[in-house]
């Protein structure tokens, strides 16, 4: 089964979905999407070297075998994850209830 | 352990990461470090989270790792880089959301 792409997905709507609809909207700030598109950009840059260099490896049977050069293409929703789930966590900490702005 | 740990292209990556991060969070003045408290608050649930996806996805062979190149392991399982990773990465995002917000803030960008 395609275990990567699944969880990596779901994990993702479940974010997206917390933070439009129980969160401050993050996603409707155009900075974030600034900031996401670096960061996915980069993405793409470290992952080459990484992967090409045989550090990581990947078995295809769990993800869709879609590789952009070395990389899975899920490694972009795993990191869509990761870069919306810190800046989701550090933009709550700021918020009034935890003595932020 | 440690003396294993060698300078490889996954923590070249994670530093030049850090670097080119934190030298344009200076140029703008951005300090999340100065909120210590909250950094650390918001990162330790983040990195643990997905700490735990990834040894799911090496216990079930999502991905692995080249052996004899990152051959310093936490509990015999995680490359020393991969725990690095969770926290360099985060830190990054943060740091490069709020440089977007304060670029925006100074007009630099719609």
């Amino acid at each position: 089964m395609r275990e990567y792409s699944v969880i990596s997905i779901v994990l993702l709507v479940i974010l997206v979905i917390t933070d439009l609809r129980f969160g401050s909207g993050l996603l409707r700030r155009r900075g974030v999407w600034y900031a996401m598109a670096l960061l996915l950009l980069m993405t793409v840059l470290f992952d080459q070297p990484v992967i090409a260099a045989g550090l990581v490896k990947y078995d295809d049977a769990f993800n869709s075998g879609i590789r952009f050069v070395y990389m899975p293409v899920e490694d972009l929703v795993f990191g869509a994850n990761l870069y919306l789930a810190s800046m989701m966590s550090w933009d709550y900490l700021g918020s009034k209830e935890w003595g932020g702005k | 352990m440690l003396e294993d740990l060698t300078l490889n292209t996954y923590l070249w990556g994670l530093l030049l990461s850090l670097l080119l991060s934190q030298a344009v969070a200076e140029r703008l003045g951005v300090k999340i470090y100065r909120q210590g408290k909250r950094l650390l608050l918001s990162m330790i649930p983040v990195s643990i989270l997905f700490l735990l996806w990834d040894v799911v996805a090496i216990v079930r062979g999502h991905w692995f790792f080249g052996n004899d190149m990152l051959p310093v392991r936490i509990l015999g399982l995680l490359p020393v880089e991969e725990v690095l990773f969770f926290i360099i990465i985060p830190y990054c995002s943060i740091n490069t959301y709020e440089c977007f917000r304060e670029i925006r803030r100074r007009g630099m960008l719609a």
